[in-house]
C-alpha cells in the first residue's frame, strides 16, 4: 500500500486498525510480564540514624525507654520499623513487642501497610512482626489482610496470614 | 462509494435501515461523507495546519494519546491493586475523558446548523440525516471507548485475581458506561440548552472540564511522588462513598466475574442496559427535534441580528498604548483580546490547558511542597515551585493554536484586505493578548501565593520574574511552530484541538521542564541563580530574533492556507 493509498478512507481505516492492533501486541506482552512488574513493588526503608541506635537495641532487648521513645517524631519512630525490617537473619525477637507496646496504632498499621504494598518476602517479615508483637488489636488487622490475600489468590500468603492469625488467636 | 451506495436491497443491514424508515442510499452516502470528514476535515482542511501531505491525521493522534493515558494508568495499576480498583480507576477514567472529549471536540457536531448550506437543498428526509448523524456519533464514541479500553481490558486478564471472564465483563461495563455518559450529556445538551447552546451553561461545563483536569492530574501527581504507597491502601481501604460513583457498580460487576467471587452481579449490566435503552431513546426524540428545529428562522439557525455585546475596551485605550507599540500591534491584541471575552467556544477550549498549572499550585498547597527554593534546597518541597514556573509554557501553544479557529472563521476575509503590512507585529499582538490576558493574571497570582508562603516578597518576585521569562519565551516559540495564518481563520474540526499540535506541544514542554532541572540546580548559589537568569533571557532574545524571522517569512502568506 503506497502513500496515496493510506490517504485514502480505507488506508486512514487501516492505520488506526494497524495501531489498534499494535496496542494489541503490547497490551498481550504486559498482561503476561506480571512478575516482570510485580518485581518493582517494594517497600524502601531509611537507614537508621545513629543516635536512635541505642533505642533501637534497647527495643530489641525489651527495655524501651518510654521517655525516650516519647520524645520521638513520628518519621523518627518509623525509622525503628524500618530498621527492623531491613536487618538480617537472625532477627530481634524483642523488636516488634516493644514497639508495639509503646504506639500500637503507628506500628501495627505501619505493618499492615507493608502487607498491602511490599514484596513477597517483606509481607512475610511484617506477618513476623505482628506475631512476635503478640497484640489482640492485629487479630481484626490480619482478618481484613486474610479476605484481601484469598480475593487476590496469593496462596502463600494467605496460608502465612492464617497461620499468624490462629498463633494469635490461640494466645 | 457507487457500490456502497447501490448496494442490493437484500443485504440485512439495508432491511433494518428500511424497517426503521431511513431511506438506504442517502444515509449510506450521508455516512461515508461524515467519516470522510472526520479524517479529512482534520488531514487536508485548514483548520489543523496540516499539510496535505500528512499521512498521520489529528484523529490518530487523539486515538494515540488516549491509547497511551490508558497504557499508563494500567503500567501504574498494574500488580498493585486488585480486580475491582483496576477496573474502577479504568472506567472511571474513560468516562470521564469521553465526557471532556464529548464536550471540547464534539459539540459542535451534534447539532451543525451549517449542515443546512451542503444538504439543505437536497432531498434527505429528517429521520435519515438524524440516523447518519447519530451513527457517525456512536461511531465516534466507539472509537474512542477502544482507545481507552483496549489496554485495561486486556492488561486486567494479567490481575491475580482474575479470570476470562473479566476480558468480556469490562469491556461491557465499559461500553455501558462511556454510552451512558455521551447519553447524558446529549440529553443535557438538547435539553437544558434547548437545541442551542446557552453561554452561561457551555461557560460552566468549560469550568467544569477544567476542575475535573485538575482533579484528575492531582491525583495524579499524588500516585507518582506519595512515598506512603497512598495507591495501594487507598484500594486496600477504598471509602464507601466511592460505592456510589456509576463506576464503582461497574467495577462491581467486573469484579464479580473474578473465580474467587460469589458470584457473577448480572443485574448491573442488566440494569446498565435498560437505562442505556431509555436514556438513548430520550437522546433520539431529543436530537430529532432539535435537528428537525435546524432550519433557517429555526432555534438551531444563527440570529439574524445579534444583541449587543459589550465593548471590551478601546484600540487607543491607554492600556493598549502601553502594552503595544504601533498600531498594528494593538489592532492584532484588540481582537484576540476581544474574541477571548466573547468567544465561548475558544475559551472552553483554552481554559483546561491551565488546569495543570492550578493542579499543581493546589498540590502544593495541599501536601506542603510549596516551598521557598531559594532557601531550602530539599527536593521535597522545591520541585512544585519551580514546576509551576515551567508548566507556564505548556498552555501557550494549545491557546495560541485556538486562536486559528472560530465558528465564524468566514469572516476572516475582513484581516486578508485590511491593510495589514507589518506581519510582525500583527502576530506580536496576538501573543501578547494570550500573554497579558491570560497568563499574566496567573503569575500575579502565583506571585501573591508565594509571597504570603515565604513571607518574603522579593525572593517571590525573582521566582515569579522566571516565570514571565517562560511564558514570553514559550510564546515565541509558538509563533516560530504555529504561527502561519491569521487569528480565527479556520472552522475547528475533531480531533484539530489536542491532535495537531500535540507534538509541538510537548517539546516546548519537554524543554521548559529540562530548564526547570538547570533551574533547581541553579538555585544553589546567587551568582549561579543570576547566570542562569541572563542565560535565560538571552534564550528568549534569540527565540524573539528568530521569531520575527518565521514570521515574516511564513505567516499569513495564501500559500500557507492551501
Amino acid at each position: 500500500m503506497n502513500k496515496q493509498e493510506l490517504r485514502t478512507l480505507t488506508g486512514q481505516l487501516l492505520l488506526l486498525c494497524a495501531m489498534l492492533a499494535g496496542s494489541v501486541v503490547l497490551a498481550v506482552l504486559i498482561a503476561t510480564q506480571r512478575g516482570f512488574f510485580e518485581k518493582f513493588i517494594e517497600e524502601r526503608y531509611a537507614a537508621l540514624p545513629a543516635s536512635l541506635k541505642p533505642l533501637a537495641d534497647a527495643a530489641a532487648e525489651g527495655r524501651l525507654d518510654p521517655e525516650a521513645f516519647n520524645k520521638l517524631s513520628l518519621p523518627e519512630r518509623l525509622f525503628l520499623y524500618d530498621d527492623w525490617m531491613a536487618r538480617p537473619e537472625p532477627l530481634p525477637a524483642g523488636t516488634p513487642r516493644s514497639l508495639v507496646a509503646a504506639d500500637s496504632g503507628l506500628y501495627l498499621t505501619r505493618a499492615e501497610r507493608t502487607i498491602v504494598s511490599g514484596s513477597e518476602k517483606q509481607k512475610l517479615r511484617a506477618l513476623n512482626f505482628l506475631e512476635l508483637a503478640g497484640a489482640k488489636d492485629a487479630i481484626p488487622i490480619l482478618r481484613k489482610a486474610r479476605q484481601w490475600s484469598i480475593k487476590r489468590r496469593t496462596v502463600e500468603i494467605t496460608a502465612r496470614i492464617t497461620e499468624t492469625l490462629e498463633r494469635l488467636e490461640r494466645n | 462509494m457507487t457500490e456502497n451506495v447501490q448496494a442490493p436491497e437484500t443485504k440485512l443491514t439495508d432491511r433494518v435501515l428500511r424497517l426503521l424508515g431511513v431511506r438506504v442510499r442517502p444515509f449510506r452516502a450521508l455516512l461515508r461523507a461524515y467519516v470522510l470528514m472526520d479524517f479529512r476535515s482534520q488531514q487536508f482542511g485548514r483548520a489543523t495546519a496540516s499539510k496535505p501531505k500528512d499521512l498521520i491525521t489529528p484523529l490518530f493522534w487523539v486515538v494515540g494519546q488516549y491509547l497511551l493515558l490508558s497504557v499508563i494508568a494500567c503500567a501504574v495499576l498494574f500488580a498493585r491493586v486488585d480486580a475491582f480498583f483496576f477496573a474502577l480507576v479504568n472506567l472511571g477514567v474513560s468516562m470521564l475523558v469521553i465526557g471532556t472529549s464529548l464536550i471540547v471536540e464534539f459539540n459542535e457536531v451534534v447539532l451543525d446548523a451549517e449542515d443546512l448550506n451542503v444538504i439543505g437543498h437536497q432531498p434527505v428526509p429528517l429521520r435519515t440525516y438524524s440516523a447518519a448523524r447519530m451513527t457517525n456519533l456512536l461511531g465516534y464514541v466507539l472509537l474512542m471507548t477502544v482507545a481507552l479500553n483496549l489496554f485495561p481490558a486486556i492488561i486486567g486478564l494479567g490481575l491475580r485475581d482474575t479470570g476470562w471472564a473479566y476480558l468480556p465483563a469490562y469491556t461491557a461495563a465499559a461500553f455501558l458506561g462511556n454510552l451512558a455518559v455521551v447519553g447524558c450529556l446529549l440529553l443535557l445538551y438538547t435539553t437544558w440548552m434547548s437545541g442551542r447552546p446557552n453561554d452561561s451553561v457551555r461557560e460552566v461545563l468549560a469550568w467544569t472540564q477544567t476542575i475535573l483536569i485538575m482533579i484528575a492530574f492531582y491525583g495524579g501527581q499524588m500516585v507518582f511522588r506519595d512515598s506512603q504507597d497512598r495507591l495501594e491502601m487507598a484500594a486496600y481501604n477504598l471509602p464507601d462513598w466511592v460505592m456510589y460513583l456509576p463506576p464503582a457498580w461497574l467495577a462491581h460487576f467486573v469484579d464479580s466475574t473474578a473465580p474467587a467471587s460469589a458470584g457473577t452481579k448480572w443485574w448491573i449490566p442488566g440494569a446498565g442496559v435498560f437505562v442505556n435503552l431509555v436514556l438513548w431513546t430520550l437522546v433520539m426524540q431529543r436530537i430529532s427535534v432539535a435537528y428537525a428545529r435546524m432550519q433557517p428562522a429555526g432555534t438551531a439557525w444563527q440570529r439574524a441580528t445579534l444583541p449587543a455585546l459589550k465593548e471590551p475596551g478601546r484600540l487607543n485605550g491607554v492600556l493598549m498604548k502601553w502594552l503595544s507599540a504601533s498600531r498594528t500591534e494593538s489592532a492584532a491584541f484588540w481582537l484576540c483580546s476581544t474574541m477571548l471575552r466573547r468567544d465561548q467556544d475558544l475559551r472552553m477550549r483554552s481554559w483546561p490547558s491551565l488546569g495543570v498549572i492550578i493542579a499543581v499550585v493546589l498540590l502544593g498547597l495541599f501536601t506542603g511542597q510549596l516551598g521557598d527554593p531559594f532557601i531550602n534546597r530539599d527536593l521535597k518541597t522545591s520541585v512544585l515551585p519551580i514546576a509551576a514556573l515551567y508548566l507556564l509554557a505548556y498552555p501557550l501553544p494549545t491557546i495560541i493554536h485556538n486562536l486559528n479557529f472560530s465558528r465564524d472563521h468566514a469572516a476572516a476575509w475582513l484581516l486578508w484586505s485590511a491593510p495589514v503590512a507589518d506581519r510582525v507585529a500583527f502576530a506580536e499582538g496576538m501573543r501578547k493578548a494570550v500573554t497579558y490576558r491570560i497568563l499574566m493574571p496567573l503569575l500575579v497570582l502565583l506571585l501573591i501565593i508565594f509571597s504570603l508562603l515565604w513571607r518574603d516578597v522579593w525572593h517571590a518576585l525573582f521566582h515569579v520574574a522566571v516565570g514571565w521569562l517562560v511564558v514570553v519565551g514559550a510564546g515565541h516559540a509558538a509563533q516560530i511552530g504555529i504561527l502561519r495564518r491569521f487569528p480565527f481563520s479556520s472552522a475547528a474540526a475533531r480531533g484539530s484541538i489536542t491532535g495537531s499540535i500535540a507534538l509541538f506541544s510537548g517539546a516546548v514542554s519537554a524543554t521548559a521542564m529540562s530548564l526547570a532541572v538547570v533551574h533547581y540546580f541553579a538555585l544553589g548559589s546567587l551568582t549561579g541563580f543570576a547566570v542562569y537568569f541572563a542565560a535565560l533571557a538571552m534564550l528568549v532574545w534569540v527565540l524573539r530574533l528568530f521569531s520575527q524571522r518565521v514570521i515574516q517569512q511564513r505567516f499569513a502568506l495564501v500559500a500557507s492556507y492551501e
